[in-house]
C-alpha cells in the first residue's frame, strides 16, 4: 500500500513549507494493494534530524496539536484532511530536515520531506542559513539589473506619502517585505527574510561574511567569499553605511521591544513606533539607510523592517 | 544647591505643562507608562532643547522626541534652533540632527517642515564641526540637493574650499552621479591624494562604461591592493560581465594568483556564471577542485565546494 501526503494541499516540492500557523494538508491512498477493508488507519508522525524542524498535527481546524495523528483513510483514493504546523521553538535549518512518515501498523506507506520555514533572528542564523540568504539576495539584485530593482524603486520619496507617516505604514511595509521574501524564495525556497533585533547587539550581522563591516568612511566591506561584494544599486557600486553605535558590542539607543509593545493598545498609539524605534534605528547610521529615498539600497533595510513587522505581529497577538 | 534648584524649577515647569501627571509622584515609572507617546515626546523635545540641561540628558531626550517634532511647530523650531546654534554642545546638535532625520521618516506629518529643515541643513553645511558637516552633507546628498552637490564638486576641484575630505565627497556624490563627478573622479584616480580617495574614485567610476579597460587592468595586476582588485572585479562584472567571467576563469587557472582574488573570482562565477559553459569547462573545474582540497583557508575551500556543487554535475 502507498499513500500520498499533500502539504498545503499540494503534492509538489514547492508546497512543502510550513510555519507556526497550521497548514491545511491531505492524505490519500494511491496504491490500495493489500488493503482488506474500505478504510485503513494511517498514523502520521514527524521524524526530525538532530537540529531539524519539528512538526505537530491535528485532525481539524481547531483543537490541540499532537506529535502524531491516526486517521481513517478510505482505500478508494478519497482524500482526508488534516493540519500540520511547526512546533514553536523548533524551526528547520535546512530544507527537508524534517519528514512526515505515514505508517499502517509498523509498515511505512508514505513519506514526505518538508521544512519548518520561519523568519529568524539574523544574529542567530547558522552559517549555511546566512550564506543561502546572502546568495539569494545577491542573485535577486543581480548587480542592479535583477528583480530587486523594482523593490528599490518602490521605496522612494515618490511613494513615501503612502508608506510613511500614515496609518498604512505598517501594512504597506508588511506587504512589501512579503513580496520580497517570495522573490527570494523563488531563487532559494529554503530562505526566509531574517530580522535585525535593533534593541540587541548583533555582532554576527555586522561582519564581513554577512552584511559587512563599515570602514571609517562608511563604505561597507565584505569577505571575498561574500556575493554582496558585487552589490550595486542605481548604477553605483557598494553600500554606504556608517554606524553611530558600536555594532559588535551594543545596539543603537532605540526603544526596546517591551517599551515598543507597551506604547498602547490602540493602533494610533502603537503606530508611533514609526518614529522610535523604527526611524531611530534608521538614523542610528549615516549612509543610504538613514534617508527614505535611499534606504532600500542597503540590504540591512529589509532586516530592520522585518523586525518592525515582527513587533507589529507580536503587538497584534 | 544651584543644580537642585534648577532641577526643581524644571520639574515645576513640567508639572505645569502636564498637571495630571504631577500627582503621580510615588512612581516615576508608572507616570511614564501612563503618559501617551505624544505627551512623552513633547516632554522629551522640551528637555532636548533646554540649554540648561546636561548634555547626557539632552542627548537621551532628543532620541525620544521625533514624534514631537512632527506634531508641534514650536518643538520643530526649537530643535532647528538647537541644531543651528554653534554655542550648543556638538553632541546635542548631533542628537538634534538625528531626531530631525528620524522625524523626516514620518513624511506626511513632516512635509510642512521639510523646507525649514533643508534650509537649516544648507545653512550649517559649512559648520566648523567636521562630524556635523559630514552628516549634514550626507543627508543633503541623499536628497540629491543641488546646493550640496555644487559644494562637494567645488571642494574636489579646489581643496581650499573642501567641506569634507575628497573620499567623502566622492562617496556622497555617488548618490546622484553627474558628468562633473566622473571628471573629478578620473582626476583623483590619476593623481590620488591618498589611497582611500583613490578607492572611492574607482567605486564611483564603476558606473562609467568607458572605465572598463582600466578595471580589467587593475583586476589582473597582482601588485595592486586586494580591495582595489575586488572593486575592479565588481565593476567589471557590472560593466562587461563576459569580460569578468573570462578574467575570473584565468585567475582561477593561474596558480600564482592570490587565494582571496581567486575567491572573489569564484564568487563571481558561482553567482553570475554561465551554467552551461562552466559545466563543460574541465580545466576550470579541475582547478577549483584543487582549491577545494588544497591549503587555502576553510572559507575559500567551502566557496570552492559551493561552486563545484553548482557546476560539477
Amino acid at each position: 500500500m502507498d499513500v500520498e501526503l499533500q502539504i498545503n494541499n499540494g503534492a509538489t516540492a514547492a508546497t512543502r513549507f510550513v510555519s507556526w500557523a497550521p497548514s491545511p494538508c491531505r492524505i490519500r491512498v494511491t496504491n490500495p494493494s493489500g488493503a482488506t477493508s474500505p478504510t485503513v488507519n494511517v498514523t502520521i508522525a514527524g521524524v526530525s534530524s538532530a537540529s531539524g524542524g519539528v512538526v505537530v498535527f491535528r485532525a481539524g481546524a481547531t483543537g490541540a496539536f499532537a506529535n502524531s495523528l491516526t486517521l481513517p483513510v478510505p482505500t478508494n483514493g478519497t482524500t482526508v484532511p488534516f493540519f500540520v504546523a511547526g512546533r514553536f521553538g523548533r524551526p528547520s535549518v535546512n530544507n527537508g530536515d524534517v519528514k512526515i512518515e505515514a505508517r499502517v501498523g509498523a509498515t511505512l506507506v508514505g513519506s514526505v520531506p518538508l521544512m519548518v520555514r520561519i523568519r529568524k533572528n539574523a544574529n542567530a542564523l547558522t552559517a549555511g542559513e546566512r550564506d543561502r540568504f546572502v546568495s539569494a539576495f545577491a542573485q535577486l539584485n543581480n548587480q542592479g539589473l535583477g528583480r530587486f530593482a523594482d523593490f528599490r524603486n518602490m521605496h522612494t520619496n515618490v511613494s513615501s506619502p503612502q508608506a510613511h507617516g500614515v496609518p498604512g505604514f505598517l501594512p504597506w511595509h508588511r506587504a512589501y517585505l512579503l513580496d520580497l521574501e517570495r522573490e527570494l524564495q523563488a531563487i532559494d525556497p529554503s530562505v526566509a527574510l531574517p530580522y535585525w533585533r535593533f534593541d540587541q547587539a548583533a555582532p554576527r550581522i555586522f561582519n564581513r561574511d554577512f552584511l559587512g563591516v563599515s570602514n571609517s568612511l562608511g563604505t561597507v566591506q565584505f569577505n571575498a567569499t561574500n556575493p554582496l561584494q558585487f552589490w550595486k544599486t542605481d548604477g553605483v557600486q557598494g553600500i554606504n553605511r556608517r554606524p553611530f553605535f558600536p555594532t559588535t558590542s551594543a545596539p543603537p539607543g532605540v526603544r526596546t521591544e517591551p517599551q515598543t509593545l507597551a506604547l498602547g493598545t490602540q493602533y494610533a498609539a502603537f503606530q508611533t513606533m514609526e518614529g522610535n524605534p523604527h526611524g531611530s534605528a534608521h538614523t542610528s547610521f549615516g549612509g543610504s539607510i538613514s534617508s527614505i529615498g535611499t534606504a532600500a539600497k542597503d540590504p540591512l533595510f529589509f532586516l530592520l523592517n522585518c523586525n518592525v513587522d515582527r513587533l507589529w505581529a507580536k503587538w497584534q497577538r | 544647591m544651584a543644580p537642585t534648584r534648577k532641577a526643581a524649577k524644571r520639574s515645576k515647569q513640567a508639572r505645569k505643562k502636564s498637571p495630571k501627571k504631577s500627582a503621580k509622584k510615588s512612581s516615576s515609572k508608572r507616570s511614564v507608562k501612563a503618559e501617551s507617546p505624544k505627551v512623552a515626546a513633547r516632554r522629551a523635545a522640551s528637555t532636548a532643547t533646554d540649554s540648561k540641561g546636561t548634555v547626557k540628558a539632552r542627548v537621551a531626550a532628543a532620541a525620544l522626541s521625533p514624534l514631537a517634532v512632527c506634531e508641534s511647530d514650536k518643538d520643530l523650531q526649537a530643535m532647528l534652533k538647537t541644531l543651528r546654534n554653534q554655542d550648543e554642545p556638538v553632541k546635542v546638535r548631533l542628537a538634534a540632527l538625528q531626531a530631525m532625520q528620524a522625524a523626516s521618516f514620518s513624511v506626511v506629518a513632516f512635509e510642512s517642515s521639510r523646507g525649514d529643515y533643508i534650509a537649516t541643513l544648507r545653512a550649517i553645511a559649512d559648520d566648523p564641526d567636521p562630524e556635523l558637516r559630514q552628516r549634514v552633507l550626507g543627508i543633503l546628498a541623499r536628497e540629491k540637493d543641488g546646493y550640496a552637490q555644487k559644494k562637494l564638486i567645488e571642494g574636489l576641484k579646489d581643496p581650499k574650499k573642501a567641506l569634507v575630505p575628497p573620499e567623502k565627497a566622492l562617496q556622497l556624490l555617488s548618490y546622484d552621479v553627474h558628468a562633473d563627478a566622473y571628471s573629478a573622479a578620473r582626476d583623483i584616480v590619476k593623481k590620488p591624494p591618498d589611497e582611500m580617495a583613490r578607492r572611492e574614485a574607482l567605486r564611483l567610476l564603476a558606473a562609467d562604461a568607458t572605465a572598463a579597460p582600466m578595471f580589467e587592468k587593475l583586476l589582473r595586476d597582482k601588485k595592486e591592493l586586494r580591495e582595489v582588485r575586488q572593486i575592479a572585479a565588481s565593476a567589471l562584472q557590472a560593466l562587461k560581465p563576459e569580460k569578468m567571467q573570462q578574467h575570473a576563469r584565468e585567475i582561477l587557472l593561474d596558480k600564482s594568483d592570490y587565494d582571496d582574488i581567486k575567491a572573489t573570482s569564484l564568487t563571481a562565477l558561482t553567482q553570475f556564471g554561465d551554467q552551461e559553459a562552466i559545466g563543460k569547462d574541465k580545466a576550470l573545474l579541475k582547478s577549483v577542485d584543487r582549491l577545494s582540497a588544497g591549503k587555502a583557508s576553510a572559507k575559500y575551500r567551502q566557496s570552492a565546494s559551493r561552486f563545484l556543487g553548482k557546476y560539477s554535475q
